[in-house]
């Protein structure tokens, strides 16, 4: 009995602190509409500068609260609403839900690059009158910190509910949401109740923030992942209802504490050992299902604009022999340790391009990733390598491959049986749950798994010794395991086959259907499509590719460990590039490997360079390498994630005027080919070359576009000679709409000339 | 004397001053021109209606005047004042009042909390409801309701309660019929007659001309972003079949 008092109290503590942080998540989508990815990183921030003042600096702790929650919380709410996430209105879901995450991402970088060596390093925090202060409740001693706790979010939950219901800033919080422009037709200032919303979010955060870090540990990931404690426990009130939201909390706080209870803290059942933090998880999948949802919605179409071109295949393999060409020339003048970037960039590349598929083509979200990649790999090392086998004496099989990629789309499946009910955010939610258990219950599993207790004699290796050596293929002949150089091109060619297929995939009629179900799933169905036989089909398609990109991308590190490259974060950050780059493009899946896995790569170690051969200049130089390392990719998420087209269309739109001057563009290529075996023979130096091609990307279209004015008027800016090709149908769009223009529809339609004032 | 499109109208009486007055007004939603030069005034007190078919630019041209959308060309005056790119929220404090097409209302907010939404402008809670409450008893009866549960005629009541409770100066009226059964859409126009003997300038905008036609003291044709015609409710009530039908409206 003094058991089970003891471990409901602490799991009330634990689920008042839950409480506090889903709230602040409430609040926010309620008034906003946004789901803060972010909401952890925000509490994980604001409890980490708690840590500078309390402890680093020696502040009073009631100084030390006041100043952060009453201050810094608020000012970086206010912030992020004021410079990101105000624009976000009216943007696409998938760009609601990527900007919080590159903000997540970018408060993760600047809290490591500010408190942390690397993002696992702990700090302790004591809690509240110290770890000895306790106080006595039916018979239990219970520290004074979680006491307060549980005060603090009662607190909370009257203040709240007396805003949100009572005062006139909280009833125009809430009817924002209902009809933005109809508060300001009531003369209401929607923007002010938008930035209370993320304030109030905040300060609830960093409450969160302060109270679980002496419980938990004070570590940017830990703490980051509250957000998934916090949503767990909102989804309970649909991310609507507070009082709701509290219950969730209490129960995840309970259960989280009585799992403690009966697993003993873990060691009864070594192969569940992780299984507290997979708790949240669970639950949420849980009850994502219970929950009944908005089966079909056929009402809301979408206001934004997001027209992919599909290229055609013929188009397709052009362009991927052109990439083929262009890398096999690229890596005849890098030297090794470039070749291994380049390898990474490609390999991220393959993964990327199961989101095309997904999100792209079929509008589904999913942000596990790497856990697919994972799950592939440990399928493919225990059919090629097996425990005590030897990675480095063994080859990766075509067999070990096809089982790896057919138990993801397996796994794909039976996550997607969620989906079929989901769509979106709640789609997105419970894949980042699905990535998290995974992460907890298969990555992390460190020791042989063993099951006696349940009467079983067989073990299981799973990520045995937290680290695995992965076999690379030896196919046509090709040992891709001596030669970098040769698994660039195998990856190249992997990517460019997947690619083409894809296009492929997307002009068939299946691919069709795909388009047809992400802009409405009703009138799909009224049609007779079968949508959940589709959504299945494309979510096990897109985990397979997932899983054949993850095996590739493991073959490429060679040895992989379980904790570090399937972090929930990488899959966070790829799909947040893929998105960058063009998630409608299979070119935006190549775009993001770029970003992800060479240019910030490239840059920081060029910074390094820089910082060691110019010694009076190392604090800049150092300041440029950790920008671009730890925040490089998150700001260019904050900043381009707003494009629903992405990047690939941007540039693509920049270089298809030219094919007006094939010539000359011919010239400019043969010129570039030149330039490379100059370089490639050795009397050009590499870095020369690399400058002039990215100069000459620049630099060139322009060149040609001015040699030929009349071809390029539109481009140049000037009056084109002649409008009469412009169909009368795209006038106002092709070009403006002139007073000719005018003119001639009136006539047309038998308009009267002209009305004169009243 | 005035000519409008071939009409002339012998006008009596010097006219009260202009209350809202659009000008040579411009506008569209990115690219496209919606509204191609739009002239229109509505004087202290009448009752303007503005008739037309679909994609006319009426709901444009209501959008201008709250400030919902800026004008690319033209001016937009309020007492004699050009308030082009003046925010929505700040003309909704000056007076001008506007109910949008569907239901002005906030569906998860109670009735109670809708009309709080209405002391933006200055007004006192008790005060806004108490005038509410006296024009729709019914609503009354369902203060705690989440709006978004109530009938389409209960909202769109509920909806012009929160405009009239705050004395408005202007009132501009979207599609109030829309969606909504005759007699009730009857009972509303006789409320707008009332609010409009009370000396409040109104403009309505509707696509079913006739109900309207019998309060307004101006009616003006709208057809593809411009006012084709403007003359008494009698002049216009002419005018409509070819309006909406197609060819010559002369």
């Amino acid at each position: 009995m003094s058991n089970f008092l003891f471990y409901t109290v602490s799991g009330v503590a634990l689920g008042a602190v839950y409480a506090i942080a889903a709230s602040g998540l409430v609040v926010t989508y309620t008034t906003t509409g946004i789901f803060n990815f972010a909401h952890g990183a925000i509490g994980m921030f604001c409890a980490v500068t708690y840590w500078q003042l309390r402890v680093d600096w020696g502040v009073p702790t009631w100084l030390a609260i006041i100043i952060v929650v009453g201050a810094v919380a608020p000012a970086l709410g206010i912030f992020l609403e004021i410079a990101i996430m105000r624009g976000l209105e009216g943007t696409s879901e998938i760009t609601k839900l990527v900007i919080p995450v590159a903000v997540l991402l970018a408060l993760n970088g600047l809290a490591t690059w500010i408190w942390f060596d690397d993002p696992t390093q702990v700090k302790s925090v004591d809690p509240f009158f110290g770890s000895l202060s306790t106080v006595s409740l039916f018979g239990q001693h219970l520290l004074w910190h979680n006491v307060i706790g549980v005060f603090v979010a009662i607190a909370v939950a009257i203040t709240l509910r007396i805003v949100l219901y009572r005062t006139q800033l909280g009833v125009t919080m809430r009817a924002v949401v209902d009809d933005r422009s109809l508060v300001r037709l009531n003369g209401g200032r929607p923007d002010r109740a938008a930035m209370a919303g993320w304030a109030i979010g905040a300060m609830a955060a960093a409450i969160a923030g302060i109270l679980i870090s002496p419980l938990i540990s004070l570590q940017v990931l830990a703490l980051t992942l509250l957000v998934v404690d916090a949503y767990a426990a909102a989804i309970f009130g649909r991310l609507r209802s507070l009082p709701l939201t509290f219950a969730g909390a209490i129960v995840l706080g309970l259960l989280k504490s009585y799992w403690d209870w009966f697993s003993a803290g873990g060691t009864k059942w070594p192969f569940l050992q992780n299984f507290r933090n997979a708790v949240p998880a669970v639950l949420l999948f849980v009850v994502l299902l219970a929950l009944p949802q908005d089966r079909l919605r056929g009402a809301v179409v979408s206001r934004t604009r997001e027209s992919f071109h599909v290229p055609t295949v013929r188009q397709a393999v052009a362009w991927g022999v052109a990439l083929i060409a262009g890398i096999a020339m690229l890596q005849a003048i890098v030297a090794g340790p470039d070749i291994i970037t380049l390898e990474h960039g490609m390999a991220l590349g393959v993964m990327g391009l199961s989101l095309v598929l997904l999100t792209g083509y079929a509008g589904e979200v999913n942000l596990a990733l790497f856990s697919f990649a994972g799950i592939a790999t440990i399928a493919a090392w225990q059919f090629d390598v097996g425990p005590g086998g030897n990675a480095l004496t063994t080859s990766l099989s075509v067999p070990g491959l096809a089982i790896a990629t057919l138990i993801c789309a397996l796994v794909g499946g039976l996550v997607a049986l969620p989906a079929l009910r989901l769509r979106g955010l709640y789609l997105g939610l419970a894949t980042f749950a699905f990535a998290i258990f995974v992460l907890n219950e298969v990555l992390l599993q460190s020791d042989q798994l063993t099951f006696h207790q349940l009467g079983l004699k067989f073990h299981l290796d799973l990520f045995t010794g937290g680290t695995l050596t992965v076999p690379r293929p030896n196919w046509f002949g090709v040992d891709f395991h001596a030669s970098e150089r040769s698994y660039l091109m195998l990856l190249c060619v992997v990517f460019v086959l997947l690619g083409i297929g894809l296009i492929a995939l997307r002009r068939s009629a299946y691919g069709r259907a795909l388009a047809a179900m992400k802009d409405s799933p009703a009138a799909c169905a009224t049609l007779g499509l079968n949508v959940t036989r589709l959504k299945l089909s494309v979510f096990m398609l897109s985990a397979a590719m997932a899983g054949l990109g993850g095996v590739l991308y493991s073959a490429q590190l060679r040895t992989v460990s379980g904790a570090n490259d399937y972090d929930v974060f990488l899959s966070l950050g790829l799909f947040m590039l893929v998105v960058i780059g063009g998630v409608g493009y299979v070119s935006g899946a190549f775009l993001a490997g770029v970003f992800g896995g060479i240019s910030f790569a490239v840059l920081g170690s060029l910074f390094d360079k820089l910082a060691h051969d110019y010694a009076s200049f190392e604090p800049l130089f150092h300041f440029g390498g950790k920008f671009s390392t730890l925040l490089g990719s998150a700001l260019a998420g904050i900043f381009l994630g707003r494009n629903p087209t992405g990047v690939a269309q941007q540039i693509m739109d920049g270089f298809r005027p030219l094919a007006r001057a094939r010539t000359a563009v011919g010239i400019w290529i043969a010129a570039e080919v030149a330039l490379w075996v100059l370089s490639w023979q050795g009397p050009l130096s590499h870095w020369w070359f690399a400058i002039i091609t990215f100069v000459s990307v620049f630099v060139v279209p322009r060149i040609i576009m001015m040699r030929y004015p009349d071809r390029f008027a539109a481009e140049l800016g000037r009056p084109a000679p002649s409008d009469d090709d412009v169909p009368l149908e795209l006038v106002g769009l092709a070009r403006p709409f002139t007073e000719a223009d005018r003119e001639l529809f009136d006539a047309a339609l038998s308009i009267a000339a002209s009305t004169e004032p009243v | 004397m005035t000519k409008i499109v071939g009409v002339e109208i012998v006008e009596h009486e010097p006219d009260p001053a202009p209350l809202i007055e659009l000008v040579g007004v411009r506008a569209g939603y990115g690219s496209i021109e919606v509204l191609h030069g739009v002239d229109l005034v509505v004087r202290e007190g009448a009752v303007v209606a503005l008739l037309g078919p679909n994609g006319g630019g009426k709901s444009t041209t209501v959008k201008v005047l709250a400030g919902l959308l800026t004008p690319t060309a033209g001016e937009v005056r309020l007492a004699g004042r050009c308030v082009n790119g003046t925010s929505a929220d700040v003309l909704a404090r000056l007076g001008v009042c506007t109910i949008p097409e569907g239901r002005g209302i906030f569906p998860n907010l109670t009735v109670r909390e809708n009309l709080r939404m209405a002391t933006q402008t200055g007004t006192r809670l008790s005060r806004v409801e108490e005038t509410a409450y006296a024009r729709f008893p019914r609503i009354a009866e369902r203060r705690n309701q989440l709006a978004g549960t109530m009938s389409g005629g209960e909202q769109q009541m509920l909806a012009m309660a929160r405009a009239l409770a705050v004395d408005p100066a202007v009132l501009l009226l979207d599609e109030l019929s829309m969606g909504l059964a005759p007699l009730i859409v009857e009972e509303l126009y006789e409320l707008v007659a009332q609010v409009a003997s009370e000396g409040v300038s109104i403009l309505v905008i509707e696509q079913f001309a006739r109900t309207v036609l019998g309060i307004a003291d101006t009616a003006a044709i709208m057809l593809s972003g411009r006012i084709a015609a403007v003359g008494t409710p009698q002049e216009i009530e002419q005018q409509l079949s070819s309006a909406y039908l197609g060819g010559s409206h002369e």
